[in-house]
């Protein structure tokens, strides 16, 4: 799928967010500049998503294959560790074979807590 | 660096303080101030947090000479006037420049550590106290999320140019040791460099001391080793247990953390300022130079390590509403908080199954994919 073909759709979802709620208000601003320039990092591994339902503000997302291209805006160079020691992305996100990362609490003893700063 | 303020507390003692139910995982932990956020180390064998905390704090120390803006020594502060023509930094600089390029190629560029002087000429800096318009608990200061630049003239709006600018972090170059940065461009390796410094901090505590390990740098959270005992059955390793919340306001979370990952949030409700008589935040779009918009209030991100969390939930709130799609194809964990104060999720993170009493619910729910009440 194109970029441009991507960004209209993601600008169609947000489009149909707004008659759900506000939720989209802020973000048709956002979404109207990537949609301007959209595309995606390539993806190096399948993602996994806990949605169950379809429909929403960002439409169908696709699941495997988009990639981004280096009309982005912000300088993707996906080759550039030759000068700068590599890359370090060789994980997956949010498929660690049979671990994963985040799973309900269980109460009791609070170790930590995550905020921004 | 400065550290004080160091405070000791065991499991139980804890839950207590937290109002929750107690558990009889053997964790101890010792918070205190560091860059003016909080610190923690959380230990598995009580009898270590001592010599935990110890190398916590020399990682944060051996992170602080090298890329501090608040300190005269600092090698940051002593090779930035000389970057242009190039210069030999330490391996503990180079280390944080690294990560830092690998930030911005895990986000395609959303996060850029030349953006220090994008930052000073929105007033963010040393000298920015006095314009502060949050509360100095909520506002706090850069600490090593800056580094010392020459004051610019302010922009004469915050409206974004109509064509995005070349990225600065593209033309850093490193050879070896030696590093040049294109005159004009100024480093700001703090968001990379706070999260290398939890990740850096947790494997030591593992490494010298073989326990399990939690580091805690201003809400960003770091694993290594097994998690708590004792709370699992059938002698499950046990996982962190993290509260996951931005401000008192927002929704909260419980959630478990498994041992080894990390965690980070960015917020757009911290570190505001006046500028011009508008509210920024810290969080800028390197393609302008200027705040990203708050679509989200929060975005936290579980990954293998707290670089990859903090490069992503940074980038996240830099790319606004894209960034659900973004992370839904990258299969990337993480929770959404938007600006009313509704949840989205991705990548697996578990729907909201535990919330303190003293926490407060979102005004509404959303029912459609992946949005649900926080």
């Amino acid at each position: 799928m194109s970029t441009r073909s991507r960004g209209k759709r993601l600008a169609t979802g947000i489009t149909a967010a707004v008659g759900v709620g506000s939720f989209a208000v802020a973000g048709v601003a956002a979404s109207a500049v990537y949609a301007a320039t959209p595309s995606v990092i390539a993806r190096t591994t399948a993602g996994t998503d806990s949605s169950t339902q379809d429909g929403g503000a960002q439409g169908s997302t696709p699941k495997s294959g988009s990639g981004r291209s280096d009309d982005d805006g912000y300088g993707t160079r996906q080759n550039s560790g030759t000068q700068n020691g590599g890359s370090r992305r060789s994980k997956s996100y949010g498929n660690y074979g049979s671990t994963s990362p985040v799973q309900p609490g269980k109460g009791g003893t609070i170790h930590g807590r995550s905020s921004g700063s | 660096m400065a550290g004080s303020d160091t405070h000791r507390i065991g499991a139980r003692e804890s839950a207590a303080a937290h109002d929750y139910e107690a558990a009889p995982a053997p964790t101890a932990q010792s918070n205190w101030t560091v860059w003016e956020l909080e610190a923690a180390v959380t230990v598995t064998e009580p009898g270590l947090l001592d010599a935990a905390e110890k190398l916590v704090r020399q990682v944060l120390a051996a992170v602080d000479h090298a890329c501090s803006r608040f300190r005269a020594d600092s090698e940051l502060v002593a090779l930035q006037p000389r970057m242009a023509s190039g210069v030999r930094v330490s391996p503990m600089f180079r280390l944080l420049l690294e990560r830092a390029l690998d930030a911005a190629r895990l986000t395609g560029g959303a996060v850029d550590p030349t953006l220090g002087a994008d930052l000073a000429a929105l007033g963010h800096g040393p000298e920015m106290s006095a314009e502060l318009s949050s509360p100095p608990d909520t506002a706090g200061r850069p600490g090593v999320r800056s580094v010392p630049v020459l004051p610019l003239p302010s922009p004469p709006d915050l409206v974004p140019p109509l064509a995005p600018r070349a990225p600065g972090w593209s033309r850093i170059h490193v050879d070896g040791d030696v590093l040049t940065v294109p005159a004009g461009l100024r480093l700001d390796l703090g968001a990379s460099a706070k999260a290398v410094a939890a990740d850096l901090a947790a494997a030591e505590v593992h490494r010298r001391l073989g326990c399990g390990v939690l580091v805690s740098l201003g809400g960003d959270l770091a694993s290594a080793g097994p998690g708590p005992r004792g709370e699992q059955p059938e002698g499950r390793p046990g996982q962190w247990q993290i509260l996951v919340q931005d401000v008192p306001a927002d929704p909260a979370q419980h959630i478990s953390l498994a041992p080894g990952f990390a965690l980070a949030t960015s917020s757009t409700q911290k570190r505001r300022w006046l500028h011009q008589g508008r509210q920024v935040h810290h969080i800028l779009d390197p393609r302008f130079g200027l705040p990203a918009e708050p679509v989200w209030r929060s975005v936290t991100v579980a990954a293998p390590t707290c670089l990859e969390a903090n490069a992503f939930s940074t980038g996240a709130i830099v790319r606004g509403f894209q960034a659900l799609e973004w992370f839904r194809a990258e299969g990337i964990s993480a929770r959404f908080v938007d600006s009313r104060g509704r949840v989205a999720t991705t990548g697996g993170w578990p729907a909201e199954s535990y919330l303190p009493a003293e926490s407060s619910r979102p005004p509404e729910s959303f029912s459609r994919e992946g949005l649900h009440h926080g």
